[in-house]
């Protein structure tokens, strides 16, 4: 499997409240170049979150969260959807926990949006409006499910984005008691599959047809296809990405000889 | 086939451009046109004079406008092309109908080859002129579906089934009174089965649904005359615009719109001619007794806008799993596209609560195997049953096919690369999956000739045949396809070599390969075809020239024979020793007398052996040991005289003496017998022959003494 990934506060924004992580690495900084990391087994965890709570807030709880997935995910030989939400879930009390003690914290929240990929199978999860895509061909499937107050309730065509920048859950910054509810999704995984993470800083400034066209890169360089997209754009916020191939080979059809 | 051809305006019968089941093809080229200006078959050339022709290019006749000598009177001449009939039987019934119904026919038949058809010529143009003029008002159109009415019932009653009914083929006669009737009965046929079974032929915007699967029967009609009847109303065809793909899946699936009537009652009519099943839809009784005011029931309800919400397609709402599938085929591109984003299955599964079509679509989703196209192809099948097999944006019925195929052997890189895709995507063997044997069979030809294809040519190449690339597939799968879709194409190719099949057999790398006659097979004939023939031919030569030279040596070798008789007596034994080894090998098939046999022989050979051995010496032999034996006893003689000779014999003596006492003294005895008498006689004869030798050296030494 090969990873690229990026984190980068963007054009307008004074600090990087995003962080990535990619197989037991979290970057928080903002990197200026895509890094590409090849993973030889399973299982893999990625992921991407986009903190809240303004400066230094956001920083740390971005990236507490990943950290954290991440020691809490290695203990697991294989991980079930049951796990994933225990885990989404005491990393949610936990920085709950972690904005009480110190008030430099209070209101600290993340969204957060991965992919565990194993033998055969891989487990989206997000939580907040950070998004993990399927690549389908020449175009993009969305897996995760956005915790934004729904535009649009119509079918097909124009039913592609809810309007409205309402996060309705995230991880921690919450003040009741009541934790999120991840959404978890279980899927095959095929030999020459491709997913995409992303927060929104990428997808509320790039329209996806234009993201399908970044992921149809004819240099296969879709993540920095996509950086050049968002830069274009203004940046005006963080963003991050994630790109897993699953390099299996195979998959396409030919033509005989 | 060429559109349908508008004739000039005021032309009674307008000819459509499908081959009906009344013509008959005898040639693949279609007939040789009349040449127009030239002299018409005898019979008419008497009776009528040619006015003009009209334009009907590519249709199964030609049409004229003629003038009777007899009376003046304007007539159709109708000239089908030489090698095209109609049927008899349909001709016949049609001249006796009713004029007031159907368009009259003054005379039919055949004269020098072709088949003509007179009938009768209306300035007043056709149906489709009237619409084209707009809509027609209702108190217009009554009339006129009266009238239609009544010729329908009527045809049907004599067993005739129009089939191709439309605008063009309403004759008007006059408009005031109005006077409507039937005609271009070309692709009629007599409807003894309940249902008539045909291929095509029909125009396809005006084809009942039943009609795609090629059942047509006196219902099929009733459903032209509500598309005409809607048409009229409306003022366009809810067709237009659409192509035979579309109108073909609109009429599988879907209902016709008829909300363009305002006016409710002819709304009601309209419905209840365009009602899909031919069972329910209105027939002669129900027109009747809608035109005698009353409202007969009508099986399908009108499209009504379930309450959930549409899914949104191609700028176009779908209500229902069926329209969509109609809307994703027709918009290919586009329905991949909200395929792959997964924009489907909340559509399914949260609104319309197709549980079915859900499960269908996670399964697509989940087999990580197929592409999006696949997945499109095998979710249209799924939701809209019934569809014909189409892939992206062509039908896969065999015209269509072929002309793609055709296509592509001709050069056109755009039809190989459709025809190359649908076998990457097996888009056939989906279709055939659900139900389409046609594409299954044509899918499992083709398959089974692209498999064979590179296997046989390299078979050619190992057999010492000429060391050519290999074409790409791409390149051979066209003509694959056509030979499997079209047995016209596989005999032409079939031909090629089959008509080179003496020399083909010569070339030995062409026959070690062992080529059958699949379609494959005969492919890969083609390139090779050249070269194999020349290798063939040059073969042919070298075993004439051999066989000549073989000829001349028997001949010579005859003469020389002829000459030597006991050369040819010694050819004749081998000959028989040849025929005997033979025999031989026949016998050696049984073992006990194969052991037999060769005991005799060495028997045989000990024998005569032993014969030969005993008897066999030669004169010259006899001669040389008698010379030897009386060297001896003249060397003796001349040595010892007579009393060594004597002793010999008298040591031979004692001996046979001793040895008679042996236990085989019989044998001795006798031995010593022929010994003894054997020695008397070299005695004698020694005796003799020493008193002659010593009386002539002698007295000749005498002499000389004396001398």
């Amino acid at each position: 499997m090969i990873c690229n990934s990026i984190t980068h506060q963007g054009l307008v924004r004074a600090s990087n409240e995003d962080s990535c992580l990619v197989d037991g690495w979290v970057r928080t900084a903002t990197m200026f170049r895509a890094q590409t990391v090849e993973v030889p087994g399973f299982p893999l965890v990625v992921a991407v979150a986009d903190g809240l709570g303004g400066h230094a807030c956001g920083e740390v709880a971005s990236g507490i969260a990943l950290a954290w997935l991440a020691t809490r995910t290695a203990g697991h030989e294989t991980l079930t959807e049951i796990n994933l939400i225990q885990i989404l879930q005491s990393i949610h009390s936990d920085l709950v926990e972690l904005a009480g003690k110190s008030s430099q914290f209070r209101g600290m929240g993340t969204t957060i949006a991965g992919l565990v990929l194993q033998l055969d199978e891989a487990i989206a999860f997000n939580v907040g409006d950070s998004r993990v895509y399927r690549r389908e061909g020449d175009f993009l499937q969305l897996l995760s499910i956005d915790d934004r107050m729904p535009g649009n309730l119509g079918f097909g065509e124009g039913a592609e984005g809810p309007i409205s920048n309402l996060l309705l859950q995230c991880l921690g910054a919450q003040r009741d008691s009541v934790p999120p509810t991840p959404h978890v999704k279980t899927l095959p995984l095929g030999a020459a599959d491709t997913f995409l993470l992303c927060t929104d800083g990428v997808s509320d400034v790039v329209s996806l047809d234009d993201m399908e066209s970044c992921v149809r890169d004819p240099a296969g360089q879709c993540v920095g296809a996509l950086v050049g997209a968002v830069l274009a754009a203004g940046a005006p916020d963080n963003f991050s990405i994630v790109e897993v191939r699953v390099s299996g080979g195979g998959g396409t059809k030919t033509l005989p000889e | 086939m060429a559109e349908r051809t508008r004739l000039d305006a005021g032309a009674p019968t307008r000819l459509d451009s499908g081959l009906g089941p009344q013509v008959t093809r005898l040639d693949s080229e279609g007939g040789q046109a009349y040449s127009r200006g030239g002299s018409l078959p005898t019979v008419l050339a008497s009776q009528y004079q040619i006015l003009r022709a009209f334009d009907t290019a590519g249709a199964e006749a030609d049409l004229y406008l003629a003038e009777r000598r007899l009376d003046g009177r304007h007539c159709v001449l109708k000239l089908y092309r030489r090698g095209l009939h109609p049927k008899v039987e349909v001709l016949e019934k049609l001249r006796k109908c009713d004029r007031k119904f159907v368009i009259e026919t003054f005379d039919s038949g055949e004269s020098d080859g072709l088949w003509y058809e007179v009938l009768e010529y209306s300035e007043q143009g056709t149906l489709r002129d009237l619409s084209d003029e707009g809509p027609v008002a209702p108190n217009e159109l009554r009339p006129i579906i009266q009238r239609l009415g009544a010729a329908l019932s009527y045809i049907h009653g004599i067993g005739i089934v129009h089939r191709d009914l439309k605008p063009e083929n309403v004759l008007i006669r006059s408009r005031s009174p109005l006077d409507v009737v039937l005609s271009d009965f070309g692709i009629s046929s007599l409807s003894e089965a309940t249902h008539h079974f045909t291929t095509r032929s029909r125009t396809i915007k005006y084809g009942a649904p039943e009609s795609a699967v090629g059942a047509v029967g006196p219902a099929s009609d009733y459903w032209s005359l509500g598309l005409i009847a809607l048409e009229c109303l409306v003022g366009r065809h809810p067709f237009d615009g659409l192509s035979d793909l579309s109108i073909a899946m609109l009429l599988a699936t879907g209902k016709v719109d008829t909300s363009g009537v305002s006016d409710p009652r002819w709304r009601l009519f309209c419905r209840g001619l365009l009602a899909r099943d031919p069972k329910q839809r209105w027939g002669a009784r129900e027109v009747m007794a809608w035109l005698a005011g009353q409202a007969p029931p009508v099986a399908e309800e009108e499209i009504s806008r379930p309450s959930q919400k549409p899914y949104k397609f191609a700028k176009r709402e779908c209500w229902t799993t069926a329209e969509l599938a109609i809307e994703l085929g027709r918009n290919w591109k586009e329905g991949e596209r909200h395929l792959a984003r997964g924009l489907i299955l909340p559509w399914l599964r949260d609104e319309l609560r197709d549980q079915e079509a859900a499960n269908l679509l996670i399964d697509l989703t989940e087999d990580r195997s197929l592409a999006n196209e696949d997945r499109l192809l095998r979710l249209i099948i799924g939701l809209g049953r019934g569809l014909p097999p189409m892939w992206r944006s062509i039908s896969l019925d065999r015209e269509t096919l072929t002309s793609h195929c055709k296509g592509a052997s001709s050069g056109s890189a755009d039809d190989a690369e459709v025809i190359a895709d649908l076998f990457t995507h097996e888009a056939l063997r989906v279709w055939g999956d659900a139900g389409h044997e046609d594409c299954a069979a044509w899918q499992r030809e083709w398959v089974m000739g692209a498999e064979s294809f590179p296997v046989l040519w390299k078979k050619i190449v190992d057999n010492g045949g000429p060391d050519k690339k290999m074409p790409s597939s791409k390149a051979y799968l066209p003509p694959l396809l056509l030979m499997t879709l079209s047995s016209e194409y596989r005999e032409v190719v079939d031909e090629e070599s089959a008509g080179h099949a003496m020399v083909l057999e010569r070339c030995y790398w062409f026959k070690n390969a062992e080529l059958d006659r699949s379609n494959a097979a005969l492919l890969v004939t083609r390139p090779f075809l050249d070269s194999a023939k020349e290798q063939g031919e040059t073969e042919i030569n070298s075993a004439a020239v051999v066989g000549a030279a073989l000829d001349k040596l028997r001949t010579d070798f005859a003469s020389v024979l002829e000459g030597h008789p006991k050369l040819h007596a010694e050819l004749v034994a081998i000959e028989a020793q040849i025929a005997e080894n033979r025999a031989w090998d026949a016998e050696i098939s049984s073992l006990p007398a194969l052991r037999e046999n060769i005991f005799n022989q060495a028997r045989n050979t000990l024998v005569s052996e032993s014969l030969a051995h005993l008897f066999g010496r030669s004169w010259g032999e006899c001669l040389v040991d008698g010379v030897l034996f009386s060297a001896i006893f003249v060397g003796t003689r001349a040595l010892a005289g007579y009393a060594i000779a004597g002793d010999a014999l008298g040591f031979v003596g004692d001996r046979l003496d001793a040895v008679s006492k042996a236990a085989e003294w019989k044998f001795h005895f006798s031995l010593g017998a022929v010994l003894v008498i054997a020695g008397i006689v070299f005695w004698i004869t020694g005796r003799l022959a020493s008193r002659y030798v010593s009386r002539r050296l002698l007295g000749q030494k005498r002499l000389r003494q004396k001398s």
